[in-house]
């Protein structure tokens, strides 16, 4: 379809909204507002504003292209309504507002419309409407413009109990005002006047309905609220018609269009007659503290997915939504969990939500906890540590209705090694769903492989498990839901017509500013925008951001990205905070030193005890205490993970300016910034750099805006010169495609080595995982002595196969022919299968390991010895581990490529174990003659919590599987918390305990001793009377910095 | 029907034009006016049923006895502005092309008929295609050349040509209410041209009218200063007509002559 208008408009359109961009650009980048032509922008916003009136919506009929024909145009009137000027009269802007505030609704910007309106609140330049006017009409329209424009907004409950303040004060005053009022006109002028008061009364309790509507989902016992809103609409219509009120008939009727957007729009809306769980969520999210965070809409993706497309009613057993940042997924999760465990609730199932890092499993269960504890669903959460630990296997085995969990979180790799582990028997109810956030992470090259192969188990074994992947938008949804659910599958994919709020994408470089003193060149920085397949928006010229002469007085001086990178985030800070990313720890370290101002600033209380804090850990000389008093944070793999935490909840608050971080906190941010600036595009691991995925490109730059008051965010790239400019252009312009198998790259990158998989762990171990999904499947089958004949239906499970086979036969003809003779290998007598899904090793490494164990057997297994110095157990256990191909590269890299010194990393061990401090750690083990202390701070950091303990305790909890079969089950049960010793960094089962429960390290061991934690009390139990301990008790394990720990804990645990 | 006219004279200014046309007493002018103007007028004024917007307010719980009295209020007919309107929008029918949307009982000049903005809304005739029409109409006895409705500061007609041709708000307005009005009409076609040329010409493509209905002797003094005038300030595509109507007999039996041919 094409429209009449629209069509003829459309060069001027176009023109008119390139116009409004960079007067938005410019008016929150600069306090300069530049000329700008403003009749084209009124004329285009009024064709468009009559082009919606004009384009009617029956809503009994689905006409999808005229929909969208109404949003864009709707959308684009409001884009262009904002940035004009406030007409001067009080009552021109309440109309004006209210007119874009409208057409902001219909357009799917109704978010940025109430951020808008609240700003407006803020800067004091929300119009002074006459409430208060004796003048009766004056009145009843001011009444009118300020409920419906409170709609828009939703400023938590207040607006809303203003609503009907209002509306009830009209009802009140109406008797003192009225007649006087009517009876100063002609008679004429007073029947038109009259009939006006009619089309406002009805507006105003139209407005009533909508609040209570928006809050209690029902309006005097009626839940078909757009009937009740219509007929207030249809009689306030009737009464302009005949009065020919030219301005208030078109203005009702886009009120009526935007009233049943916002019923639409509803939470109450896209969750009716789920179930009676779901309702009491929304209950809660709608009512919570009557505060600010109270959740009435909401987002236009979320209501395509749940009421539009359908994703609670439907019973698709697997399901796909794929959309872009900031859209909302997670509450599309929650509804779709309370859905599943409602169908399971006689059986009491439960919902696995797999997260892909550390981090975002603990932010994952924090949230889950906050949102779904009033429901009285019970969310764990297992350590990122290879193995179940006591604690664990106690949660898990809860029998208590009340105590049992309900969600459990963890990252894949654990969640496969539970599953092959037998853990869903055990637990002993249905797995019903599976979570997959950021399911993209199928592709990543090192840890792709196993999470298709776990959802591949998954849905081979768990008869009941539905599936829910949550994606940034990818082009192959649909395949990929079809891989898991067949036909019984859907996908619900949003690409890129809806974006939260605008945003900026551009590079900034230094340009010669002509010549300076001698033979140096003078220079400024230029923000220039870039087109990118997404609405960023787009100014045709450069925009300059100055220069810092403190930080490079020439143009050579400025031709460094990290200069470059401080000087851009210097400017960009004073709308808001900004992340700045460069590549590794030391350049960020010295990225934050560059932004720091001559002055330190009187410092939040916050930002107080996190510096008490820091210090305690770090030492007071690390630089970090200094930074935060310039209001920067730094937030890299060097820093415990506290640190980290804490960070990310100073910068949340508001109390930083610049959090200065490694590119790699692209993956993990889920908080809005206002700024971002990039140094680098490039992932540093093990030594080598990658490129920054496409997807945690857009997943940062999908965080940037919606600030405060900010509109717009601002995404900048720094390029040194010219040639840096082209190829950072480029890697804006990488597009995300399809969502593939990284099956199907290893297979093409092994190529003859598939002909021998048995050695090819060796040479490649991330086909460790492929390798443990084949004997895996073997096993569970019952070893069938045909299983080479089955191979091809097992291999059917896989995402990657079918494609591979597809598009590469000669590669897939390899792979079979390489597993034909693997699965012979398999069968020959003797193979330790158990052992595979016991260790998460593959069969090769664990043959590796009984061919090089030499002394270490059962005895071997003495937790009080094994960490004693002198002992060397430790450092024999570490030196098989050193051969283990799935654990190789992570131990080597910890001895900084030096050779295999099982020594080194048992010494390091040691000290961790028994708690030393992480100073003495990194003085003793990280530091030699030309690193300063916070470098092997950094180091030591960087190896211990991102790479040793993670893999020592995984490599160890095997070993004890490997070599301690021997063992009495009560020598067992003493040693299960050994792993877990290793992953925290503590000696003893209460501390493990703490650790589990996020108390940091140095605090866990004492804390213990002073909780008398009893063997066997539970969890919930325990963190029940960590909650009631004081400052002077938390004082009395960690010392003067107690209350800092205390907070640090509250803050880590989500209760701040 | 034509109106039956002869020109008292004529003149351009730029692309505005200005003509004085003496009307030409008799049978023909007495159709005319009983025929074409009248029926662009509602008889049923002051008559309406305006309670029936009462129902339903109780659901609003607001009161009504106020509104209820108002609406239920005589009115005395006040007709002269209505007449001279309806005389304009008929001559302007049958000598400029112009179609009005007004086709039904419901939008003849009512009680309410006035719209804020402009006297007189229709779309000219362009070829295939159409263009905005407004027009104000001044109705003056005055013994003076030109009277003062045509140069008074505000409310005077120059004023308000020079408004409608600045003021993009009221006719944005205008064009929204249209809308609705002429959504599945024979009209519509019309509107969309109209408002197509309008809002993409900058908004000057549009036919502008100042119709100025004189019981005095003709004389090119009444439209000259003022045409001159809008010759300097408006620019192409944009068109301006003032036209003098001059009646043989006083504008206050305008009224009559509409509904009875003056015999009343």
């Amino acid at each position: 379809m094409s429209h009449w208008l629209l069509d003829a408009m459309a060069e001027k359109r176009a023109r008119a909204l390139r116009e409004a961009d960079r007067v938005q650009f410019f008016r929150e980048m600069s306090r300069e507002l530049p000329p700008f032509e403003q009749e084209v922008l009124h004329e285009v916003a009024a064709a468009l504003e009559i082009a919606v009136l004009d384009l009617e919506i029956n809503r009994l009929t689905d006409d999808p292209e005229r929909r969208n024909h109404v949003r864009t145009a709707a959308a684009d009137a409001f884009r262009l309504l904002r940035v004009l000027p406030l007409p001067e009269t009080v009552t021109e802007s309440g109309k004006h507002l209210l007119r874009a505030a409208s057409l902001a609704v219909l357009g799917d910007r109704g978010a940025d419309a109430a951020r808008w309106l609240r700003a407006l609140e803020n800067d004091r330049a929300w119009p002074a409407l006459p409430l208060e006017s004796d003048d009766w009409g004056e009145r009843c329209r001011a009444t009118l413009t300020d409920t419906w424009l409170r709609l828009v907004r939703k400023k938590g409950w207040d607006d809303r109990d203003a609503i009907l303040d209002r509306v009830a004060v009209l009802r009140t005053a109406q008797r003192d005002f009225e007649q006087t009022y009517l009876h100063s006109f002609d008679p004429l002028t007073a029947k038109r006047s009259a009939l006006e008061l009619i089309a406002i009364y009805h507006l105003a309790k139209a407005a009533d309905v909508l609040a209570h509507f928006i809050t209690d989902g029902v309006v005097d016992g009626n839940h078909q609220v757009q009937q009740v809103l219509d007929s207030h609409f249809d009689r306030a219509l009737a009464a302009c018609e005949t009065a020919r009120l030219v301005e208030l008939e078109p203005m009702t009727r886009l009120l009526a269009r935007a009233a049943a957007q916002m019923v639409e729009n509803s939470i109450w809306t896209v969750t009716r007659a789920v179930n009676s769980r779901v309702t009491d969520f929304v209950r809660e999210l709608v009512s919570r503290g009557r505060g600010d965070r109270a959740l009435f809409d909401v987002l236009p993706p979320q209501r395509r997915t749940l009421a539009e497309r359908g994703l609670l009613g439907s019973s698709r057993r697997a399901v796909v939504v794929s959309l872009p940042t900031s859209s909302g997924k997670t509450l599309i999760a929650q509804f779709r969990m309370l859905q599943a465990l409602n169908q399971f609730e006689d059986r009491k199932g439960w919902v696995a939500y797999l997260a892909p890092s550390r981090a975002l499993v603990n932010q994952v269960t924090r949230q889950l906890r906050r949102d779904l504890g009033p429901l009285d669903l019970v969310v764990e959460r297992v350590s990122p540590a290879m193995e179940v630990d006591g604690v664990e296997a106690g949660v898990l085995t809860e029998s208590r209705d009340e105590a049992r969990f309900r969600i459990l979180v963890a990252t894949p790799e654990k969640f496969d090694l539970m599953l092959r582990q037998g853990w869903e028997e055990k637990i002993g109810r249905p797995l019903t769903l599976v979570v997959v956030d950021e399911a993209h992470t199928i592709q990543d090259k090192e840890r792709g492989l196993r999470l298709e192969l776990l959802l591949a188990t998954i849905n081979r074994e768990c008869r009941e498990a539905q599936f829910l992947l949550l994606t940034p938008f990818i082009q192959n949804a649909r395949e990929v839901a079809r891989w898991l659910g067949g036909p019984n599958s859907d996908d619900i994919s949003l690409g890129l017509d809806w974006q939260p709020n605008d945003r900026a994408i551009g590079i900034v470089s230094p340009i010669d500013a002509g010549p300076k003193n001698g033979r140096s060149r003078d220079y400024q920085l230029n923000f220039e925008t870039v087109h990118t397949s997404r609405h960023t928006i787009v100014i045709d010229d450069a925009f300059s951001l100055g220069k810092e002469e403190h930080l490079a007085s020439t143009l050579s001086k400025a031709q460094d990205v990290g200069t470059l990178a401080a000087i851009a985030a210097r400017k960009l800070k004073a709308r808001g905070p900004v992340i700045a990313m460069h590549s590794r720890p030391d350049f960020v370290w010295k990225l934050a030193e560059n932004l720091k101002d001559e002055q330190a600033e009187a410092v939040s209380p916050d930002v107080q005890f996190v510096q008490e804090y820091v210090a305690a850990e770090m030492g007071t000389q690390f630089p970090l205490v200094d930074l935060l008093s310039h209001r920067i944070g730094v937030h890299h793999g060097g820093l415990p993970e506290e640190v980290r935490m804490l960070m990310e909840w100073l910068f949340e608050k508001g109390r930083l300016d610049v959090l200065a971080a490694t590119t790699t906190i692209a993956q993990g941010v889920n908080f809005p910034v206002s700024g971002v600036v990039m140094a680098a595009t490039q992932y540093q691991s093990l030594g080598y750099s990658v490129p920054m995925p496409a997807e945690d490109f857009w997943n940062i730059a999908g965080r940037a805006g919606r600030v405060s008051q900010g509109q717009l965010g601002v995404v900048a790239l720094v390029a040194k010169n010219e040639a840096e400019v082209v190829d950072r252009k480029q890697f804006i312009n990488r597009n995300t495609g399809d969502l593939n198998s990284a099956l199907i790259l290893l297979a093409q990158a092994a190529g003859d080595l598939m002909s021998d998989l048995g050695k090819i762990v060796y040479s490649r171990p991330e086909w460790s995982s492929f390798l443990q999904y084949l004997t895996h499947t073997y096993r569970q089958m019952g070893q069938p002595p045909n299983f080479a004949d089955q191979i091809e239906q097992v291999l059917r499970g896989t995402l990657g196969f079918e494609k591979l086979r597809a598009s590469n036969g000669q590669v897939a003809r390899q792979l079979l022919a390489g597993i034909e003779t693997y699965v012979d290998y398999l069968q020959s007598p003797g193979q330790p299968l158990k052992l595979v899904d016991s260790t998460g090793f593959s069969l090769q490494s664990i043959r590796t390991v009984l061919a090089n164990r030499g002394d270490i057997g059962p005895a071997s297994w003495d937790r009080d010895r094994l960490f004693r110095a002198g002992d060397r157990t430790l450092q024999d256990m570490m030196g098989v581990l050193l051969r283990v191909p799935e654990l190789r590269g992570n131990l080597n890299a910890v001895l900084g490529g030096g050779a295999p010194d099982g020594n080194k990393l048992a010494l390091i061990l040691k000290d961790w174990v028994n708690g030393e401090e992480l100073t003495t750690i990194a003085a003793r083990h990280f530091a030699d003659e030309s690193t300063d202390d916070i470098t092997a701070l950094t180091k030591c950091g960087q190896n211990l919590f991102g790479k040793l303990a993670q893999t020592s305790s995984w490599g160890i909890n095997a070993l004890l599987a490997i070599t301690g079969a021997e063992l009495s089950d009560a020598e067992r049960g003493r040693l299960a918390n050994l792993p877990s010793q290793v992953f925290y960094g503590v000696s003893t089962d209460e501390a493990v305990t703490l650790r589990l429960l996020g108390v940091p390290r140095r605090a866990a061991t004492r804390l213990a001793h002073r909780l008398r934690i009893r063997t066997g009390e539970s969890l919930p139990s325990i963190r029940q009377r960590l909650t009631e301990l004081a400052d002077r008790d938390w004082s009395a394990a960690v010392g003067i910095a107690g209350s800092a720990y205390r907070r640090a804990w509250r803050i880590i645990d989500g209760a701040e | 029907m034509p109106f039956p006219s002869q020109v008292a004279y004529q003149s351009a200014h730029g692309c505005v034009s200005c003509d004085g046309l003496h009307a030409q007493d008799g049978d023909e002018l007495r159709e005319f006016l009983t025929g074409p103007v009248a029926t662009r007028l509602d008889d049923t004024e002051g008559r309406e049923e305006l309670s029936s917007h009462l129902r339903g307010l109780s659901l609003t719980g607001m009161g009504q006895d106020a509104l209820a009295e108002v609406l239920a209020a005589e009115v005395p007919e006040e007709r002269d502005w209505a007449a001279g309107e309806a005389l304009a929008e008929a001559v302007l029918e049958e000598h400029h092309d112009i179609v009005f949307p007004w086709n039904t009982e419901r939008d003849k000049r009512n009680s309410f008929a006035s719209l804020p903005g402009a006297d007189i809304i229709g779309f000219q005739r362009d070829g295939d295609s159409h263009r905005l029409a407004l027009g104000e109409v001044k109705c003056s006895s005055e013994a003076q050349w030109p009277p003062q409705v045509m140069s008074g500061r505000s409310g005077g007609i120059g004023h308000q040509l020079d408004a409608l041709t600045t003021n993009l708000g009221t006719i944005c307005q205008l064009l929204k209410w249209l809308l609705h009005r002429v959504k599945r009409t024979e009209h519509e076609a019309a509107f969309n041209h109209a408002c197509t040329r309008y809002l993409n010409s900058g908004h000057r493509d549009l036919a502008l009218f100042g119709i100025l209905v004189r019981d005095q002797e003709a004389r090119e003094a009444d439209l000259r200063a003022r045409g001159r005038a809008l010759g300097d300030q408006l620019q192409a595509p944009t068109r301006c007509s003032l036209i003098a109507i001059y009646l043989p007999w006083p504008i206050s039996r305008l009224p009559e002559f509409i509904r009875h041919g003056g015999t009343a």
